[in-house]
């Protein structure tokens, strides 16, 4: 007869490392890390859940997704992970029943209504109603279940406990523009910073030079590479540089797509204080894209939630309040919502019929780059930018070309939407007519800043900042 | 309108829309809006009705202030410039092109003549032969100045007097996109941007979808306007299905209507070859050449990893 009792994960780091717990005495697992790490452990999803195994009763019986039928019960499905059961198999093996809550943002295009079943069928054979119209259920091809919060017709939240990498696939076929009518949120680097709830406990940076045509000023004064010194020594720092590139600081011209480039601080009480010093340091500079955050959220009560929010809308939590989850969710929805919505109603431009004569409304919106960044080949950046391929999926051909300045004609390959760009080395001014989704400006900005320069600016017209004054609100 | 006069009332519409500071908008304040492009005004000259035809009319009603612009790369004839200069508020009210909140009794009206350098002095000298008097915008040495008459607002005849410094590069080319008299350049651009979305939407092209899509107030144009412009969009993308995407696009005769030429599945690598096509047909139209089948891409995609 085995023996059981419990561990607190941070205590045994080394079974975060290896990814597979083989261990004779384990029974419950409080993880209290970073979500991502601690989801690297489980291996099955819940249909995995052998009753019949011996050990079985030393569990709590799981909720089975189908028994869903509103938002109650969606809590308490997921409040299961938060509760971090696991199960323990044959040959002293213990696998993990239950993931982290995984939230994802998606944002449906030109179908009017995200309640509608057909719509999401091309990704999720079986679909249905709960009795809580707002509310789906469904179940991909690996027979993971999800549950899909329409309550915003175009805003939709996707809700899952199923494993990480099968989940990301998932989504991934939802919402990389295969599948037509789907767009993920995409969440500029000041958004994200702004979206959080809680202590900052983690971030990470990472850069992909997808755009061509441009160097930086900091690279032409460094022609040669040279390590870069931290102000401060940061035990949480870790960093993913090019293999060519031994120091942070690459050298000439941006080079081609693949050379990605990431620094990330996790787990730390002081991260923010990590985040501010290096970006005061011009450590990684103009690299400062935050690819996600990790912060922790505490109620007065001491319930408590871990969320890993990331650039493509995706929110992971663990902890012990599912009611901070589900907070946190909304309120970055409603906020990126209603950013998007302000681009298309008070931004787009385009003629109204007014009485008898016509009316324009609408303003341009300006990219600005930072004044590191040198485009030194205009035409090259442009054609960088627009193409079908990934990040940025937009069609895009330039006219009007001069050394100074070059027009572009662009589509959005996700929605269809059509857009004129006008581009000079300094900026983009971008307009939008109306009706065009406003997601693409947050796909275009956001990739912007993870493959040019992370200092770019996005204004309206106006001056006022896109992406950060309505995070606030 | 010709494409330099399209340049000018882009130019002004910039002047009243803010850009975030890569165009001068100097009027942003006083809140003008359009409320009419190209749009006929009735007025009565020595009792003769006559009807000029506005570029852009302008109107504030913060301001109580209203402006048409006329944009000239010619001459100005002695009956539009009389036409002009007989316009009242009560006419713009009446004809629907003023601002809800403009007060008859205290708004004025300008008309505002803008042309290049080169054309100044001719447009001086034709005021002139009419005996009339219009405040004349000269756009040259990237400045637009006011180099005669003077505008009724006081604070925008001494923005203009002062003249406004432009950087060319900067010029707003997109609130007006082409008029009836724009050229096969102005047109192509528009034409084969929606070509290719309805061929990656549909997989063909009609040219009543396309025009009433690629063209702005579509339903707002007169018959013989529409007739027209369908004419010039079918003659264009025949001009494409014959060169540049010669392969790429078939028409179905009889109709004026085409569709890929293959059913294979568009990849991003077949979208971005679409995309050097319509480049080069672009190009070629808005320099007014034809087509060299030798001509390289301007900028060709590399594959995609």
């Amino acid at each position: 007869m085995r023996s059981f009792s419990s561990y607190p994960l941070q205590s045994c780091p080394s079974f975060v490392r290896r990814g597979t717990l083989r261990v004779l005495t384990v029974t419950t697992i409080r993880a209290t890390r970073f979500p991502v790490e601690r989801d690297k452990l489980s291996d099955r999803n819940l249909a995995l859940e052998k009753r019949d195994s011996p050990l079985a009763l030393e569990t709590r019986s799981l909720m089975p997704a189908r028994s869903v039928q509103n938002r109650r019960g969606l809590s308490r499905y997921l409040s299961q992970s938060l509760t971090s059961d696991y199960h323990v198999f044959e040959e002293d093996e213990v696998k993990q029943l239950s993931t982290f809550i995984k939230s994802y943002l998606v944002e449906v295009h030109g179908y009017g209504d995200a309640s509608d079943l057909p719509l999401w069928k091309r990704v999720f054979p079986q679909l249905q109603r709960t009795s809580d119209p707002s509310l789906l259920m469904a179940m991909d091809r690996a027979n993971i279940p999800y549950f899909i919060d329409v309550s915003d017709k175009r805003f939709t939240v996707v809700h899952t406990i199923g494993r990480t990498k099968d989940t990301d696939q998932t989504l991934r076929l939802l919402a990389d523009g295969t599948t037509q009518g789907f767009d993920r949120a995409w969440l500029p680097s000041q958004f994200l910073f702004d979206s959080r709830v809680g202590t900052l406990r983690g971030f990470k940076f990472s850069h992909e030079p997808v755009a061509l045509g441009v160097t930086l000023t900091r690279e032409r004064e460094q022609p040669q590479s040279s390590p870069v010194a931290l102000a401060n020594e940061y035990d949480s720092l870790e960093m993913q540089s090019p293999p060519e590139s031994v120091s942070i600081v690459t050298t000439g011209r941006i080079p081609a797509r693949g050379q990605r480039s990431s620094m990330w601080v996790r787990d730390s009480y002081t991260a923010l204080n990590d985040y501010n010093g290096i970006r005061e340091s011009k450590v990684f500079a103009n690299r400062q894209a935050l690819d996600s955050i990790q912060y922790r959220a505490i109620t007065d009560k001491g319930r408590s939630i871990d969320h890993g929010l990331y650039s493509n809308g995706k929110i992971v939590a663990n902890g012990t309040s599912i009611g901070l989850h589900m907070l946190a969710v909304e309120n970055l929805k409603s906020s990126y919502a209603s950013i998007i919505r302000w681009l298309e109603n008070d931004c787009a431009t385009g003629w109204n019929g007014g009485t008898l004569g016509r009316s324009l409304s609408g303003e341009p919106l300006i990219i600005r780059f930072s004044a590191d960044t040198v485009i030194e080949d205009l035409q090259l950046f442009a054609r960088s930018i627009f193409r079908a391929s990934r990040p940025f999926r937009l069609f895009g051909f330039p006219h009007r070309v001069s050394d100074r300045r070059i027009d572009v004609e662009a589509i959005d390959l996700h929605t269809g939407d059509e857009f004129s760009v006008e581009m000079t080395r300094d900026w983009m001014r971008l307009y939008l007519p109306k009706g065009t989704c406003g997601n693409v400006v947050a796909r275009l900005y956001t990739n912007l800043l993870h493959s040019l320069d992370s200092d770019t600016s996005l204004t309206s017209g106006s001056g006022e900042v896109v992406f950060a004054s309505k995070a606030a609100g | 309108m010709s494409l330099e006069e399209l340049q000018f009332v882009n130019a002004f519409i910039g002047f009243c829309i803010p850009s975030g500071g890569t165009w001068p908008a100097p009027f942003v304040e006083a809140s003008y809006e359009i409320t009419g492009l190209e749009h006929e005004v009735d007025t009565v000259v020595d009792g003769v009705a006559c009807a000029p035809v506005a570029e852009m009319i302008r109107s504030s009603s913060k301001a109580q202030h209203c402006i048409l612009l006329e944009a000239k790369s010619g001459s100005v004839s002695d009956r539009q410039a009389r036409a002009y200069k007989a316009v009242t508020i009560n006419q713009l009210l009446v004809a629907g092109v003023a601002a809800d909140e403009i007060d008859v009794s205290t708004a004025f009206v300008d008309t505002i003549y803008v042309t290049g350098q080169n054309n100044s002095e001719r447009l001086s000298a034709d005021f002139g032969r009419a005996g009339v008097e219009f405040p004349l915008l000269v756009h040259g040495d990237s400045s637009f100045r006011l180099v005669e008459g003077s505008i009724l607002q006081e604070a925008m005849h001494r923005t203009f007097l002062d003249g406004i410094v432009i950087d060319e590069a900067a010029w707003p080319m997109n609130f007006v996109r082409c008029d009836r008299d724009s050229s096969d350049g102005e047109l192509a651009a528009l034409c084969i941007r929606k070509m290719v979305n309805l061929l990656l939407k549909r997989g063909e092209v009609d040219i009543e979808r396309l025009a009433s899509t690629a063209i702005d107030l579509w339903d707002r144009r007169g018959q013989e306007d529409r007739r027209r412009l369908r004419r010039r969009l079918a003659s264009l993308l025949a001009d494409a299905e014959a060169n540049e995407f010669r392969g790429e696009i078939v028409r179905d005769r009889p109709h004026q209507r085409w569709r890929r030429a293959s059913n294979k599945r568009l990849t991003p690598q077949s979208i971005d070859r679409l995309s050097d096509l319509a480049a080069q047909f672009v190009q070629r139209k808005q320099e007014g050449r034809p087509f060299n089948p030798d001509q390289p891409l301007l900028i060709p995609y590399g594959p995609d990893e």
